[in-house]
């Protein structure tokens, strides 16, 4: 996303994008790490620059971006668009804290896991990125507002009625419906296919992170026990089992670090690369779902108007038309969307799995540096 | 050789008339008296001469090893058939009629020396050669005070002769200048016997005197194959012990090695008759005794000599055992049938008769004598090495009553061993019965004991139930382990020079057989209940007995024992974390590379799909580098800290045995003083009889104090050098671990590095 920030930032000249030319995003969004916390409030600070320039700098919560998601997604006629994932809320109360802690470092661990908000920072930093970039989203103007208002708009609680997720429900069936469209057969197919591999996939992964978590705590612990094994400096053996105590411990305890870097590395250059791209493929999957929904209700206005009295046939007709029309307007954006998608899809995540292997390969090249200065130095000392 | 097991097996057929004919002279006086007259009047002056003019050449150089063993064994088993038949007097006479003719050609050659080899040789008469032997000796002795000189010249011949003639011995102190002389030809062999002694076959001889011939015999045999097999050094050592001290013995000494077993035999029981009879100035002979076992066991030098100094002695105090029935019965001197059977009922029963009174100096001396020379040898190991591996394990037999067999192979440079590299089956309990034996043996002595893997009942019953191609990998964990464990339990004993010198050490490791079942390992026996117990009992008492301490260094490395106990279990927590999510880490990188495949085959963009495909690959590699990585830290970190563990529980046992040592000696020295409170009041009551008995009391318990002083502070010297070779060995066993782990730790870095960096290309190359 950030190579986009910098193409951005080197056309700005275009204040009017065409809709050919690929889409640039009008603002630059940064998370600082500045993050205030107060109680359940937590204040993330956005810095909005304009080709290259600073144009605001504001304070935004959680709940701020919940309302803006909500603004984008109802404000226009949104059918067709692959709207980005919110990333979700991180626990913040220790209630919460203590039970990702737990799902993370194992039942019997009595760490808290510290608040994490850089990762917060970086998540939300994300899905701004990925609306403005987004060709239709990106022009919105709630979404202006909120990026230059130095006033966070006043929000309302958004919640899912009964009624709503009702009919979502009832939408949920209609999924099986053939497509008409080679296309979308194909794509809703793949998606189907797709969804529980990647969420397989996302569990091993977080589960590989888990575990190199609880190396490290093992690793710290292991450290305190030898911290505690030294002897008397009084006898000349006991010096030497001394020496190689602590530059073993001192060679556990970096190890320690290390795999703890490692793992929230992985973390956020696979694992939550990985987890938006699922939870995006979800969107898709329920821009799908509301095609498809279009999709019925035309061919139930077709078949309406077939069976459809002379006096009443003019309406159905219109109806047919309106439904005829927002289907057909909901499968050329989706058809683009689709491309988009799969598009940026395939490139954000074969970089990252690139990524991911560079990394392992610093990784462990560090590593086997820290074991190898480890080793000659134990080497060196003569019983 | 030859000629012994014959004869050994000759006697059983002919117990029957050997029974009648040997039972008669020496439990009916008149026969014994009316017949020798004429075999004595000849034999004696065959006795004199050999003692006089020839002793030294001409006896010595007769085959001695023959007369020896025929005639010794023999005169031993009649000896040993003596007490049964107890008084059939007048068949005797019959009896000897009856096979008039054996009893002639026996007296013929009786007439011949004694000692010659000519009885040997027909194997039937020599079992008739007590008859006159004893019969003559007894109304020699009697006479004159010069027999005791004839049977120290031809002591190889028989015992029994010396017992008769150790009663008039005793009667007369002039023989003291005679007897001493013979004393000391008839001490070496009898440390001799300390060497033998190592085989139990002849410890067993002296159990049951009935048996005795026989066992001899198989001692002799035996003692030639085990000894040849186990410490042929140990025949060296006697050997050259012996020549030095006496040139008498020098001549057995040339000679084969079953005349030592086989008349060492017979001298320490001929020493041992003698002992009592020169109870009139007793100290002199003992000492001289005991300063020989002290020599011999110096020189000896294995540990044998060290560990079975306490052995044999037992049997020196066995001779002063049988003074006060001897010198009771010696006075009438009418009867001198009887002394004999007395002497020889104590021999009987040697173990069972500890005497305390006049052993007092004896068990300490040997010990502390041979200590030096146990240290020496430690240090002295150097360049030695030897390293156990053992590999194969195997199920053998079915359900419950199946076991595990491993192969226990050496390779070694030790002199003492016979081969450079062999191996041998041994199973589960085997080990823990090694075990046992060494903590019988060594621990009192303040020796670090390594110990045994647990028996683990639950992974046993598994493996027990589980079929014979169980594929399933926790039960090959478990053997694996097991087996790892045994290996490093093995190679750490080896790796004391005490313990790997043990017999029962070296058997363990040589004998080419199966071992005799170890009964006393299984959890559920009633030995193991009785385990349980005595350890319930030492746990009360280490809680309640708080010593107050006198030895700063004591105090200080208990304390540092504790510590580095809890640290080390802290740290085995550590560990056992890490092996378990370094083996989740490899689980779930095995899933998500799974996973990962899954996703490649679905996805539908063809580069993603191979770079996914890829990824898959890559990671399903570093999974089983994880695995290995795993096994890495459980078997080089934590099983080294949990052997540490069972190691410090060994050295708390050691502690804990001095502590006990010190109580005893504590309970000793509370004993004298209420004795010498109770000898104060005697002698203010002016009860004299009382004061004397109150006298041998106190000394008896100064005696103790004094032994128990020095088994204390033997003990906590010990301790002291164990622990200094065991705080080496532990930075030593520390670094070789961490060294160890950082390799395996690399490999694994080496490992991953390797599979990502042929990944990258390849994912380079699809997009």
């Amino acid at each position: 996303m950030l190579e986009e920030g910098s193409v951005s930032g080197m056309s700005s000249g275009a204040s009017t994008p065409e809709p050919e030319a690929p889409f640039t995003p009008k603002f630059v969004v940064r998370l600082s790490d500045h993050v205030t916390k107060d109680g359940d409030c937590v204040k993330f600070t956005l810095q909005v620059s304009q080709n290259g320039h600073t144009v605001q700098v504001l304070e935004r919560e959680y709940e701020d971006f919940e309302y803006l998601e909500h603004c984008v997604t109802t404000s226009q006629p949104s059918h067709g668009l692959i709207i980005p994932p919110m990333p979700q809320r991180s626990a913040i109360d220790p209630y919460n804290a203590e039970i990702q802690s737990k799902r993370l470092m194992g039942k019997g661990s009595k760490t808290l896991i510290p608040d994490e908000f850089h990762k917060d920072c970086l998540q939300l930093q994300k899905y701004l990125e990925l609306l403005l970039s987004h060709p239709v989203l990106g022009k919105s103007q709630k979404l202006h507002d909120f990026l230059t208002v130095k006033e966070a708009p006043p929000r309302t609680k958004v919640k899912k009625g009964l009624i709503s997720r009702l009919s979502d429900s009832l939408d949920a069936r209609k999924a099986s419906y053939p497509d008409c469209e080679e296309f979308f057969q194909k794509e809703r197919d793949w998606v189907a296919k797709y969804q529980p591999a990647a969420a397989n996939a996302n569990d091993a992964f977080s589960k590989i992170i888990c575990a190199q978590l609880r190396i490290s705590h093992q690793l710290e612990q292991m450290v305190t026990a030898l911290k505690l094994s030294s002897l008397p400096n009084d006898q000349v053996h006991y010096m030497q089992f001394n020496n190689m105590n602590m530059i073993f411990l001192d060679c556990i305890d970096t190890l320690k670090s290390q795999t703890e870097e490692k793992a929230d590395k992985e973390d956020l250059m696979f694992g939550a690369v990985q987890t938006l791209w699922h939870r995006y493929v979800q969107a898709e999957n329920a821009m799908l779902l509301d095609r498809t929904c279009l999709m019925v209700d035309y061919q139930a206005c077709n078949r309406a108007l077939d069976k459809a009295k002379p006096n009443r046939k003019e309406a159905a007709e219109r109806a047919k038309k309106e439904a005829e029309q927002a289907f057909e307007e909901c499968s050329d954006a989706a058809r683009q969307e689709i491309k988009e998608f799969q598009r940026k899809r395939v490139e954000e995540l074969q970089r990252s799995i690139d990524q991911y292997a560079a990394y392992q390969l610093t990784c462990s090249r560090a590593t086997l540096n820290t074991l190898t200065q480890a080793l000659s130095q134990i080497k060196a000392i003569n019983l | 050789m030859l000629l012994q097991s014959p004869v050994s097996e000759l006697t059983t057929p002919e117990d029957q008339t050997k029974q009648e004919g040997a039972g008669d002279p020496l439990t009916s006086p008149p026969p014994a008296t009316s017949f020798p007259p004429d075999p004595s009047g000849g034999d004696r002056p065959d006795l004199f001469e050999s003692c006089e003019e020839p002793s030294v050449g001409g006896f010595s150089s007769v085959p001695l090893e023959q007369p020896a063993e025929g005639g010794g064994t023999q005169q031993v088993s009649t000896d040993a058939k003596d007490p049964p038949p107890t008084p059939p007097t007048t068949p005797s006479v019959g009896s000897l009629v009856e096979i008039p003719l054996i009893v002639d050609t026996d007296k013929d050659q009786d007439l011949q020396p004694t000692t010659t080899s000519s009885s040997l040789t027909h194997p039937d008469f020599t079992l008739f050669d007590p008859l006159p032997n004893t019969s003559e000796d007894l109304t020699s002795s009697p006479d004159i005070l010069t027999p005791p000189e004839t049977s120290t010249t031809s002591t190889p011949t028989t015992s029994a002769q010396e017992l008769s003639a150790s009663p008039p011995s005793s009667s007369a102190l002039l023989d003291l200048s005679m007897t001493l002389p013979q004393e000391l030809s008839s001490e070496p062999p009898a440390n001799l016997v300390d060497a033998p002694s190592v085989e139990p076959a002849v410890m067993s001889s002296f159990i049951t005197p009935a048996e005795e011939a026989s066992t001899l015999d198989a001692a002799a045999a035996t003692n030639d194959d085990d000894d040849d097999a186990t410490n042929p050094t140990n025949h060296a050592g006697e050997d050259t012990a012996s020549s030095s001290e006496e040139a008498l013995v020098t001549v057995y000494d040339s000679e084969t090695p079953e005349v030592h077993s086989s008349a060492p035999e017979l001298d320490a029981d001929s020493s041992l008759l003698n002992a009592p009879s020169f109870l009139g100035d007793g100290e002199t002979t003992e000492i001289s005794l005991d300063d020989t076992a002290q020599e011999v066991s110096l020189e000896d030098e294995t540990d044998d000599g060290e560990l079975f100094d306490p052995a044999s002695t037992p049997k020196l105090q066995l001779n002063q055992d049988p003074p006060l029935p001897a010198s009771n019965i010696l006075p009438p001197m009418g009867a001198p049938l009887t002394p004999p059977v007395a002497p020889i009922t104590p021999t009987a029963t040697p173990n069972l008769t500890p005497n305390v009174t006049p052993a007092a100096p004896t068990p300490v001396t040997p010990v502390a004598a041979a200590r030096p020379s146990a240290e020496q040898l430690e240090s002295e190991s150097g360049d030695e090495f030897i390293e156990i591996s053992i590999s194969d394990p195997q199920k053998i037999g079915d359900g419950m009553s199946s076991y595990m067999a491993y192969k226990v192979t050496t390779k070694t440079n030790i002199a003492y061993f016979r081969k450079k590299h062999w191996s041998v089956t041994r199973r589960f309990s085997d080990f823990l019965g090694l075990h046992g034996k060494l903590v019988e043996k060594h621990l009192h002595s303040g020796r670090i004991i390594p110990p045994a893997p647990e028996k683990s009942a639950i992974g046993t019953t598994k493996i027990k139930l589980g079929s014979d191609k169980s594929s399933d990998s926790s039960s090959s964990d478990f053997i694996e382990r097991r087996r790892a464990s045994l290996e490093r339990y093995m190679n750490r004993t080896a790796a004391h020079p005490t313990l790997r010198s043990d017999p029962d050490f070296r058997e363990f490791i040589e004998l080419d057989a199966e071992l005799p079942r170890a009964t006393q390992t299984s959890a559920l026996s009633s030995a193991g209940v009785l385990r349980l117990f005595n350890r319930v009992g030492e746990t009360v008492n280490k809680m309640t007995f708080k010593m107050d301490e006198s030895d700063q260094w004591f105090e200080e490395k208990t304390q540092q024992i504790e510590n580095l106990d809890a640290q080390l279990r802290k740290l085995h927590a550590a560990m056992e974390g890490l092996v378990a999510y370094r083996r989740e880490l490899a689980t779930s990188t095995a899933s998500f590379a799974k996973s990962a495949a899954v996703l490649s085959s679905v996805e539908e963009h063809s580069a993603l799909s191979r770079a996914l495909h890829q990824l898959a690959e890559s990671t399903e590699r570093t999974h089983t580098i994880h695995h290995a990585q795993a096994d890495a830290d459980f078997y080089h970190l934590s099983e080294t800290t949990k052997d540490y563990i069972h190691l410090i529980g060994a050295v708390k046992d050691v502690f804990h045995e001095r502590v006990k040592t010190f109580q005893t000696w504590q309970h000793a020295q509370t004993m004298l003083a209420k004795k010498r409170e109770a000898k104060a009041k005697a002698e203010l009551a002016g009860r004299m009889d009382k004061v004397q008995q109150a006298q041998d009391e106190v000394a008896e318990w100064e005696a103790k104090v004094e032994r128990s002083q020095e088994e204390f502070d033997r003990i906590s010297r010990a301790i002291k050098k164990e622990m200094e070779q065991f705080d080496i060995v532990r930075v030593k066993d520390f670094k070789d671990m961490l060294v160890k782990y950082l390799e395996a730790l690399m490999t694994s870095q080496q490992q991953i590095i390797k599979v990502w960096e042929t990944f990258l290309p390849e994912a380079r190359a699809i997009s």
